[in-house]
């Protein structure tokens, strides 16, 4: 799929604070608890878990993201280099960086520690609002059906094949 | 609230330290004293800015009432030297005295106060009539004192003409300013965003909010219209660059072209006046090309963008002048100073052989050397005492000398000034052909002279802010270069009372004296002369080159800067 | 390699034995971006104006491509752009003619550039400087030390007193800038959210010396800030003398301690210094640029009197 727009854009065109690229929005936020290069990480990883960016999809160059985003191009650097360590994305050189075409396994357990964090952090705002383990449990199902897609699964939802 | 105003304006003491020279300066010599008090309409201005400030504008009070705090604080600062001065007159001269020209000058400085608020260049209280010629409002000012025509009328009339007409401006002044007398916090608001970015002095958050509506505002249209516009260079030529870097103070020139012809022709401290006038000029450009210090241009580029100006005026009004002295009192020039009141009870001004001070010879102090001629006339000799040291003029002759004694002494005279003897009817005859080079030569060193004296205060600005000097906090130093100003306040009465007092010019004396020296090892006319002087401005322009390259330019915040570190 | 700009022990001051630089040495090399952070009157602007040679070193050298600025001024300002919170520009003059001055000046003139600036900012180039609005006569000042592309650009404050919308066409302005020539900056601003925008180093100055100088990234993740009760650590010296510990203040019935190292590195540190049965009472977390910058330089705040 080609990104909508953004080569013919000039560079000097106005700048948006967040950015569509397909289905993916990218923002930074300076004030946050993470650093620019940790956002956009997660953010971009956020959007390839939410196939808002396809496997094997073209990311935007570093100067086009960082005129876009209005954040030093050295820091969108090193986000993509610290995503292509962890075997997200691919760069090829003269070509861009595109999201790799199949996902890594092998983080599971850095992947674990974090997901336990987050876990648990919905668990006490679950229990101090009131509801129960079961309940949780179907808010879970809720938000998965509405997920469109983990590419990590060898089988995509039929939906998407439409 | 006016009088508190009226406090805050007073309570700066460098207001006083600006004043104080002046205004005393004008009680022991009231003639003198006139010219300072004169003075005083130029510089109470500036030391009570007619801009309003912002503290003032943000109160919630009538325009007027600043209006009329500011000219009440100008008053007192103006009317103090003022009494000081009738006082001392009264005291000193009380045959002299003219009352009107006492009573007049405070309603015609009351005038000039007004008149300097109204003129433009600061955008002072808002003014919407305001005029365009600045420096022929100036003129304006300065001739209003010295209106003859004013001062021939009966004594009532001149005082009453005066003072309606300070009256009337006062009146137009009030008017001139905008309806919404009552600055109620909106109107301060919308006036503070139409001001505020015009005034570098005072930023603040207050300024920023306002300015982000503006430019909101601003931006949206321009951005619809211009957005794709490709803009084509503006050209811009050489000439008018140039033109631009050396423009921005020009107006002060005619200033000093005038007043260096009018100057030089009569008096040689105006040289030294001129050196101040040039010292601050020059001050002043070098605040204004601050904004060059982030260019590629060498420091000999900066220094000559700097002083160009003042040494293109001065060049211009001391050829002027010399020019003028030449055509007009050529026979003043060449052999007598003007007559140098001696301490001699019979003193004889238009005499042709009162030679300048440099001619004379010290004597025991408190004696009268005769002078003896060959055939056995005798003369008590003029003597004069300055900084204790008794002079005498040895080419005395006195009107009740026989005629073959002022020829004898004049032909020494002019043997010792001019090279050869000369009998006075020769001389008086044609003077100027016999000595082609000398008025050129006496230029010449005088120009050297005031160069050097132009270097000299130059460098002691400079040597301030060298590189590795600091600055003391407190005292004089937090005057910055002020402290130079009171040298040239105090110093410039100083030699102005020899002038007057004793009608010694010293300026003339020290060139007198060089020419003197240089004529005693070669001869005066030579070529040795202009090129001595030659290299003397060499010698002082390589030293300002020198000292210009190892000082910094102060900017405002670094005083702001020096508070926050103490 | 010369790095850009090189500082060794400088030291200046304005007011003799009050130094506001006593000894900060630092370098910048090619490409990087460096941010000089400090509280009003730390020397942030005395460092950009001695590296333009506008002031003398007190004591030890600045360096810019191996030259002094102050005795290789031409050759120095010719690679370098300068833009200040005030920046003085001549207020008589065009903008038009200002630009045309430094068109003259630089060899390496884009005149390409120049328009698009130009364009963008909508400037109107027939003004006089002294009749733009502050944001405009600043971009212009923008403009006229970027289009000679300089190998180095030093901001003082640039964004200082300008609104939110001109601060970020400023910022846009560096940052293209960055992606296009890979210029040096060396940029000081109390605007956090600018410095962490433009990333790169950090040097923090405080009381004439650099406290900190690391990169900003780093400083994000590997600095946290410890939070104990004033009761388990009275005495500050203590505290203090721990490895890696860069500050400790008391906020009330607080103590806050900057420490180098990760949250859950720092926590067992204190948890070992203190017991384990305090572990609940000591937290660790990172914190943004903002909340650092207070944390290192910010005040303490004794038991309230009343």
């Amino acid at each position: 799929m080609p990104l909508e727009g953004q080569s013919d854009t000039p560079a000097l065109a106005a700048s948006d604070m967040v950015i569509y690229i397909t289905a993916m929005q990218l923002s930074v936020n300076p004030s946050d608890d993470l650093p620019i290069y940790r956002q956009l990480m997660r953010q971009i990883m956020d959007a390839i878990a939410g196939a808002q960016l396809e496997l094997g999809e073209q990311l935007p160059s570093h100067r086009e993201l960082s005129e876009r985003l209005v954040i030093a191009p050295l820091t969108v650097k090193k986000a993509y280099d610290e995503l292509e360590k962890l075997g997200y994305i691919v760069s090829q050189r003269g070509r861009g960086t595109y999201v790799a075409d199949s996902l890594p396994r092998r983080a599971r357990r850095v992947q674990n520690e974090h997901l336990s964090e987050a876990a648990q952090r919905l668990l006490s705002q679950a229990y101090l609002a009131g509801l129960s383990f079961t309940e949780v449990v179907q808010l879970l199902k809720a938000a998965d059906r509405t997920l469109a897609h983990d590419p990590t699964r060898s089988t995509p939802p039929s939906k998407r094949t439409a | 609230m006016i009088l508190s105003l009226v406090r805050a304006h007073l309570g700066n003491k460098l207001v006083w330290l600006m004043i104080a020279p002046l205004g005393l300066s004008s009680a022991p010599w009231p003639t003198l004293g006139a010219f300072g008090i004169a003075t005083l309409a130029f510089v109470v201005p500036t030391a009570i800015p007619p801009r309003p400030s912002k503290f003032e504008l943000m109160l919630p009070i009538h325009l007027r009432v600043v209006l009329q705090a500011r000219l009440l604080s100008a008053g007192v600062l103006f009317g103090l030297p003022l009494l000081l001065w009738t006082v001392s007159y009264l005291l000193q001269r009380p045959t002299l005295l003219r009352l009107e020209w006492v009573l007049s000058v405070a309603p015609a400085s009351a005038m000039a106060f007004m008149l300097s608020y109204m003129a433009p260049g600061t955008r002072r209280l808002l003014l919407r009539a305001s005029f365009n010629v600045d420096v022929a409002l100036r003129l304006a000012v300065l001739a209003a004192f010295c209106a003859g025509v004013v001062y021939t009328l009966p004594p009532v009339i001149a005082i009453g003409v005066l003072s309606s007409a300070a009256v009337v401006l006062y009146l137009a002044l009030v008017r001139a300013i905008p309806d919404s007398l009552e600055l109620s916090e909106s109107n301060a608001t919308a006036f503070y965003a139409k001001w505020a970015d015009r005034d570098e002095v005072s930023r603040g958050s207050m300024q920023t909010v306002l300015m982000h509506v503006r430019n909101v505002g601003q931006r949206k249209e321009r951005y619809s219209s211009e957005r794709n516009a490709s803009v084509d260079p503006v050209p811009v030529s050489d000439g008018q660059l140039l033109w631009l870097l050396l423009s921005p103070t020009w107006g002060k020139a005619l200033y000093i072209v005038v007043a260096s012809i009018a100057f030089t022709s009569t008096s040689g401290i105006v040289v030294l006046m001129f050196s101040f006038v040039m010292l601050q000029w020059s001050e002043e450009r070098r605040q204004r090309n601050r904004w060059m210090l982030a260019l590629p241009c060498s420091h000999r580029q900066r220094l000559w963008l700097q002083i160009a100006p003042s040494v293109i005026a001065l060049s211009l009004g001391m050829i002027g002048g010399q020019t003028l002295k030449v055509v007009v009192w050529p026979y003043n020039e060449a052999i007598t100073d003007r007559g140098q009141t001696t301490e001699t009870p019979s003193e004889w001004r238009a005499s042709p052989t009162r030679t300048s001070l440099a001619y004379w010879s010290a004597t025991e102090k408190h004696t009268q050397p005769l002078i003896k001629a060959p055939w056995g006339e005798t003369v008590a000799a003029d003597t004069i005492t300055i900084f204790s040291r008794t002079l005498h003029n040895p080419y005395t002759a006195r009107e009740s000398s026989s005629a073959r004694f002022i020829e004898w002494q004049f032909q020494r005279a002019s043997q010792a000034v001019l090279g050869q003897a000369l009998s006075l009817d020769v001389y008086k005859a044609q003077p100027p052909d016999e000595r082609p080079a000398h008025p050129a030569t006496r230029a010449s060193v005088r120009l050297a002279f005031g160069a050097l004296i132009f270097a000299l205060a130059l460098l002691m600005v400079w040597l301030s802010e060298t590189a590795r000097s600091h600055r003391r906090s407190g005292g004089l130093d937090e005057l910055g270069d002020g402290y130079l100003v009171l040298v040239f306040i105090v110093l410039g009465p100083m030699i102005m009372w020899f002038e007057i007092k004793r009608d010694v010019d010293l300026m003339q004396v020290c060139v007198d004296a060089i020419l003197l020296h240089i004529a005693r090892s070669v001869s005066a006319y030579s070529i040795f002369v202009p090129l001595c002087a030659l290299l003397t401005l060499i010698a002082a322009y390589r030293l300002l080159e020198w000292q210009f390259a190892r000082s910094e330019t102060p900017a405002s915040e670094l005083a702001v800067a020096r508070q926050a570190a103490s | 390699m010369t790095p850009l700009l090189s500082f060794r022990d400088v030291k200046r001051s304005y007011t003799k034995s009050v130094p506001v630089l006593d000894g900060v040495s630092f370098d910048i090399g090619e490409g990087e971006i460096v941010g000089l952070l400090g509280r009003n009157g730390a020397g942030k602007t005395t460092i950009v104006r001695l590296a333009i040679g506008m002031l003398f070193p007190h004591a030890g050298t600045v360096e810019l491509f191996g030259l002094a600025p102050t005795t290789h001024p031409v050759e120095v300002k010719r690679r370098i752009g300068y833009v200040g919170e005030t920046q003085e520009l001549p207020g008589m003059w065009k903008a038009s003619e200002l630009i045309a001055l430094h068109r003259k000046l630089y060899a390496e003139w884009d005149g390409a550039l120049e328009r698009d600036l130009i364009a963008r900012f909508a400037l109107d180039t027939g003004k006089r400087i002294g009749a733009l609005s502050k944001g405009q006569a600043q971009q212009v000042a923008l403009l006229c030390a970027v289009c000679h592309k300089p190998e180095l650009l030093l901001l003082d404050e640039p964004a200082g007193g300008l609104d939110p919308v001109a601060r970020r066409e400023f910022l846009e302005t560096t940052i293209q800038l960055l992606n296009r020539e890979g210029t040096s900056v060396l940029f000081s601003s109390h605007h956090m959210s600018d410095v962490e925008r433009l990333g790169g180093r950090v040097l923090l100055l405080n009381e004439g010396r650099i406290q900190v100088d690391r990169d900003l990234d780093a400083l994000r993740e590997q600095v946290c800030v410890a939070t104990l009760p004033s009761r388990l650590a009275s005495d500050h010296a203590r505290l203090a003398e721990l490895p890696g510990c860069m500050r400790v203040r008391q906020l009330l019935d607080q103590i806050h301690a900057v420490f180098e190292g990760t949250p859950a590195q720092v926590q067992d540190q204190l948890v070992q210094a203190y017991g384990e049965e305090n572990r609940a009472h000591m937290q660790c977390r990172v914190v943004p640029l903002e909340e650092l910058f207070i944390e290192l330089l910010g005040g303490e705040r004794l038991e309230a009197a009343a």
